[in-house]
């Protein structure tokens, strides 16, 4: 071999031996799979016909009457009875609707108005004894409240709904409704002394108002047919009635929309805002049960007649509603009945 | 009549540049010869000494830009276990509501003080665009402390509207969403710049020992052929002087080779080993806590936190991989201790979603805060600081070591640019002796 071979040949195994290639490489960050979501198919709701929508959407199933004795075994193949050996009802909350359906952070405890209505059916299944037991608390949002029922207990879901819900026609195509148990109507919640008086002056101003996703009052903001009413709006939407008053202390929006109810608690938990303006719908609010769950549903008219005749729907708002939505105790709306099932 | 036949005469091509120099070269005088040979390997020495010198230097460099790249990684990273262990803090500190513990509420406060105070650090040698991701996660950092406290003065009012700031914050901190920024995503950016950095200094470090060793065969090539022609036009068997270049030459690459392989041997095993490992537990330990915050905004949606749980998936994920398939350093008893205190706080988190999906939510939440035991005995609270404190540990101590041994590696390469300089310059006097020997006989 010639010199200039040796030297190129040296050359190159020197450059190697001295460390001149490398292919040691940090590797990039790590990145984390969730598993894949579970394809959920969203169908386009249901919308009732004319004829449909021109009847009362409060009539519900007729009450139980009698009522089975609390605790005893209910009737063979019922819906209660199902419940019962399970041992628990599963309800369906808001944890963040002050007054209704809140989580009280020094107890951890949820309860409310709606709170104390699900533990009456929750007594007329499983007697007085340690109430607390025998209720599964899963807090959801407004828009979760229709697909938690038609999923049923089963399937992740639950027994029945008490989170401020209204009753209408459309939704009386997916799930059941008991009587109503409460009158509600929707107002608007502004800053102190911003000057707005109602839902009519935000729309005069072309402000943001907030509402929860799935709520009625939302569906009422986006009608078009109310475009006339309430088109100037700019409209927010949050998963929850409670990210409504972030939003305003935020400064992202002007008012919140939302029934009376809700919006008192909001109104407790902020100073600096106040409810304005009259009632411009009318919100009558129903326990949501299965649709195909009619037996339940008298179940609980017939608890509900019960609580509307002892004085104890009285007691309950008093705990929790007097001096924020009145000065004194109402009396509870009158049910309607005479829905066919 | 025809025309009369023309001739033509065809164009010569010009001779080209390296004929007409060795024509040039075979007509001159033999001294002019050995003027312009000592000239040629005067200058290729010096080249050698300078270039040669300035590869070390520039090796040297390299692997210092490495260090630093790697400690800032690591200080990056440090900031961002801290915010999520802070987070991970204030969303359990929210399930307890008026009864805060006040060791957590101080551990909060030291966490995002240490966040702050090391944002602050990093920025001072960061580039423009690191700059502007900072600058991002320092104003991030700022709101997130007020949602929390807007959290917790809400949550001990007992008013609803504080779960919703914790979400909120929680967001802050990080979000699956690319379109909404957070705090974790600004900091990998940072990082994954940074480890670019580490990347592309170890790539030039290496690239680096290029310039010594083709200068240094050049001037070996040029001390070789010259010593062959000056046997062959002098009949002389040797000349020492070039001789004594030539082997100064040979004994400088092999002991530099051998420096520069040792230093790049050294740098390489730090990157791959102990870099690495302080990398990967640094983000086996930010996801875990990520998760830990996630677990606890399970508790606090109560039965309704499937996106929270996918988010604990999503961490636990991390962890996972980064346990099983990446190095973690030599430190094996800390990362068998690490991995079995994460496979049973994974246990105990499995038996809270049961225990809440289930309805129990007191017991879950209880299980979370580690008041209870899981059913296997093992308490949620005490494995993950088990685990904690064992990859923590792993972190600090392959990062110092990284770090140091990054520091010694290049210590032999100082004095190799130095005696590379000055052992160009020598083999310049040597060639220009051995060639001036010739030249005297002329004289």
């Amino acid at each position: 071999m010639s010199p200039r071979r040796w030297i190129g040949l040296a050359m190159v195994g020197s450059l190697v031996l001295a460390g001149c290639s490398g292919s040691v490489r940090l590797a990039g960050a790590v990145e984390g799979q969730a598993p894949p979501p579970t394809d959920v198919v969203t169908p386009t709701p249901p919308a009732c016909s004319a004829e449909q929508a021109a009847l009362d959407p409060t009539r519900s199933y007729e009450p139980t009457d009698p009522l089975p004795t609390a605790g005893s075994a209910m009737p063979a193949g019922s819906a209660m009875e199902a419940i019962q050996r399970r041992g628990k009802l599963i309800v369906g909350v808001s944890g963040d609707t002050l007054l209704f359906g809140a989580r009280n952070a020094l107890t951890n405890q949820i309860e409310g108005f709606d709170i104390d209505m699900l533990k009456e059916v929750a007594k007329a299944i499983f007697g007085d004894n340690d109430i607390e037991s025998h209720i599964t608390y899963k807090v959801i949002t407004y828009a979760d409240r229709l697909p938690n029922l038609e999923a049923g207990p089963d399937n992740g879901g639950v027994d029945i709904v008490a989170h401020t819900m209204t009753i209408n026609c459309n939704r009386w195509l997916r799930i059941a409704f008991s009587s109503e148990y409460f009158d509600a109507g929707q107002r608007v919640l502004v800053k102190k002394d911003s000057g707005f008086d109602s839902i009519g002056a935000l729309n005069a101003a072309s402000a943001t108002v907030c509402a929860p996703e799935g709520s009625t009052n939302i569906d009422l903001l986006r009608d078009p047919k109310n475009a006339g009413l309430y088109g100037n709006l700019v409209v927010l939407a949050k998963p929850d009635v409670t990210d409504c008053l972030v939003a305003m202390q935020q400064g992202q929006a002007d008012g919140a929309t939302g029934d009376d109810t809700v919006l008192a608690g909001l109104k407790a938990q902020d100073p600096n805002t106040e409810v304005v303006g009259d009632k411009f719908t009318r919100e009558p609010y129903g326990l949501g049960m299965a649709k195909d769950k009619v037996d339940f549903v008298r179940f609980v008219n017939g608890v509900l007649e019960e609580m509307r005749t002892n004085g104890r729907w009285q007691e309950i708002y008093s705990k929790w509603l007097i001096g924020v939505l009145s000065k004194t105790v109402i009396e509870p709306p009158t049910a309607t009945y005479g829905r066919d099932g | 009549m025809l025309p009369a036949a023309t001739t033509r005469t065809q164009p010569q091509p010009p001779p080209s540049v390296t004929r007409v120099f060795a024509q040039r070269v075979a007509s001159t005088s033999t001294p002019a010869k050995l003027s312009l040979l000592r000239a040629v390997l005067i200058v290729l020495a010096v080249v050698f000494a300078v270039g040669g010198a300035f590869g070390v230097n520039r090796r040297s460099n390299a692997i210092k830009e490495v260090r630093t790249a790697s400690r800032q990684l690591l200080a990056l990273q440090d900031i961002q276990v801290r915010i999520v262990h802070a987070d991970a803090i204030a969303s359990s500190s929210y399930l307890v509501g008026g009864q805060e513990d006040p060791v957590q509420r101080t551990a909060y406060l030291d966490e995002i003080g240490g966040a702050g105070d090391g944002l602050v650090a990093v920025s001072g040698s960061s580039s423009a665009a690191d700059l502007q991701q900072l600058s991002e996660a320092s104003r991030l950092l700022g709101s997130y402390v007020g949602l929390v406290e807007q959290a917790r003065a809400n949550n001990r009012q007992g008013f609803p509207v504080g779960a919703a700031y914790q979400r909120q914050a929680n967001d802050i901190v990080s979000n699956t969403d690319p379109d909404v920024p957070d705090i974790v995503s600004s900091l990998q950016a940072v990082e994954a710049s940074q480890r670019a950095h580490v990347n592309t200094g170890l790539a030039t470090a290496h690239r680096a020992g290029t310039w010594l060793h083709a200068t240094g065969w050049l001037v070996f090539a040029a001390l070789v052929l010259a010593s062959i022609w000056l046997s062959r036009t002098f009949r002389r068997i040797i000349n020492l002087p070039m001789a004594a270049a030539a082997a100064l030459l040979m004994l400088l690459l092999v002991i530099g080779g051998i420096a520069q392989a040792g230093t790049m041997r050294d740098a390489d095993g730090v990157v791959r080993t102990q870099l690495a490992g302080a990398d990967n537990a640094a983000q086996a330990r930010a996801a875990a806590f990520e998760a830990r915050s996630q677990e606890a905004l399970t508790l606090i949606n109560r039965g309704n936190g499937a996106v929270n749980e996918a988010n604990w998936q999503r961490g636990n994920d991390v962890v996972t991989q980064t346990l099983s398939t990446r190095s973690l350093g030599t430190a094996n008893a800390l990362i068998k201790a690490a991995t079995d205190a994460y496979d049973r706080y994974s246990a105990a988190h499995a038996q809270i979603r049961k225990l809440d999906d289930a309805g129990d939510w007191d017991k879950a939440v209880a299980t979370s805060l580690g008041l209870d035991p899981t059913e296997g005995g093992n308490n949620a609270v005490e494995d993950f600081d088990a685990f904690d404190q064992n990859i923590g540990q792993i972190v600090a101590d392959e990062g110092s070591s990284a770090s140091q041994r990054l520091g010694t590696a290049v210590e032999p390469l100082n004095s190799l640019r130095n005696i590379v300089f000055a052992a160009g310059l020598v083999i310049a006097a040597l060639a220009a002796l051995g060639c001036g020997q010739r030249l005297k006989e002329y004289r």
